[in-house]
């Protein structure tokens, strides 16, 4: 286990000195006529679809779970009646 | 729930209906910032992400020790749901980074210190949830803790990384605070913003740690069943 440990913990440090490799100042590489509004609505729209995404993912699983979790008490109880 | 943790719970809520749309409203009627132009507006929900992303990545390192240390489910439950958060926070970073860097530098992806070390963040933290996807035991969940652990090196590269290598990266707030780098509704835009944010992720929170408590219980549960069988 110990190795496995090791050799994770070299493999994070590996790619952040790799990363690190020749980082400097770049130039601006060019300005480019995009809207600005569609890029505006496309990041606040993602913002929203991933939010909305987890909230429905989390209630979901409550659901489930809540239900499952009903079922056993119930069971639960049966057996020990 | 517990009573108290309910009660913040829903004092959320009632605050992030009403502040969410103001932080909306106050984006909106910010002024165009000079340089950049409109599209800085992104950077009111970009840099709250960030900032509330890597905040919780600290905070599954912090619940990650306390789990390898006490043993205790609650730590693991509350360390994996930082997690969950501060990889939807950092995706809308990496989604969001990109269309207004297209804009501002022309390019969508630069190999930038704060970009690259901020892929690497995301990378490491999804390896996390990857490992966790398969069948959860306390081994998996030492080992991810200690992935927490050893992935949140990563962090202070991401926050110092312009600082120190430069690259394309705005330096929003270095020396001279928010007040003073911006104008007065521009700042008020980013503090509801951040304050919407900081709301989202509390509710997110509490509803995702109850709902690995309900999973706990269904454990134990079926575990006690099945010993009476």
């Amino acid at each position: 286990m110990k190795y496995f440990y090791i050799l994770m913990y070299f493999l994070l440090f590996a790619s952040n000195l790799l990363a690190s490799d020749g980082f400097k100042a770049t130039k601006i590489i060019k300005k480019e006529t995009v809207s600005a509004e569609r890029m505006i609505i496309i990041a606040y729209i993602a913002f929203f679809i991933l939010l909305l995404s987890y909230i429905l993912f989390i209630s979901r699983k409550i659901n489930l779970v809540s239900n499952k979790l009903s079922k056993l008490e119930s069971l639960n109880d049966e057996k020990s009646a | 729930m517990r009573k108290n943790v309910k009660i913040i719970f829903y004092l959320s809520v009632i605050l992030l209906f009403i502040i969410l749309p103001l932080a909306i409203y106050k984006i909106y009627q910010a002024p165009i910032e000079l340089k950049m132009g409109l599209v800085q507006k992104i950077f009111y929900f970009h840099m709250p992400s960030a900032v509330f992303s890597m905040s919780f990545f600290f905070f599954s390192f912090l619940f990650s020790i306390l789990y390898l240390v006490k043993k205790k489910n609650i730590f693991d439950n509350m360390a994996s749901t930082s997690v969950e958060i501060g990889v939807l926070f950092a995706t809308f970073v990496i989604i969001s980074g990109p269309l207004w860097a297209k804009k501002a530098w022309g390019a969508y992806w630069v190999w930038d210190a704060r970009l690259t070390f901020t892929l690497v963040m995301w990378l490491i933290y999804l390896s996390y949830l990857i490992i966790r996807s398969s069948e959860l035991n306390q081994k998996i969940k030492k080992i991810s803790a200690s992935l927490a652990i050893m992935g949140f090196v990563d962090i202070p590269l991401v926050h110092f990384s312009t600082q120190k290598w430069g690259g394309m990266h705005p330096i929003v707030t270095q020396d001279k605070g928010i007040k003073k780098a911006m104008t007065p509704q521009m700042a008020n835009a980013l503090y509801f913003s951040l304050l919407a944010v900081l709301l989202i992720a509390v509710v997110l929170f509490i509803l995702r740690v109850y709902s690995k408590e309900l999973q706990d219980r269904v454990e134990n549960l079926e575990f006690k069943i099945m010993e009476n069988l």
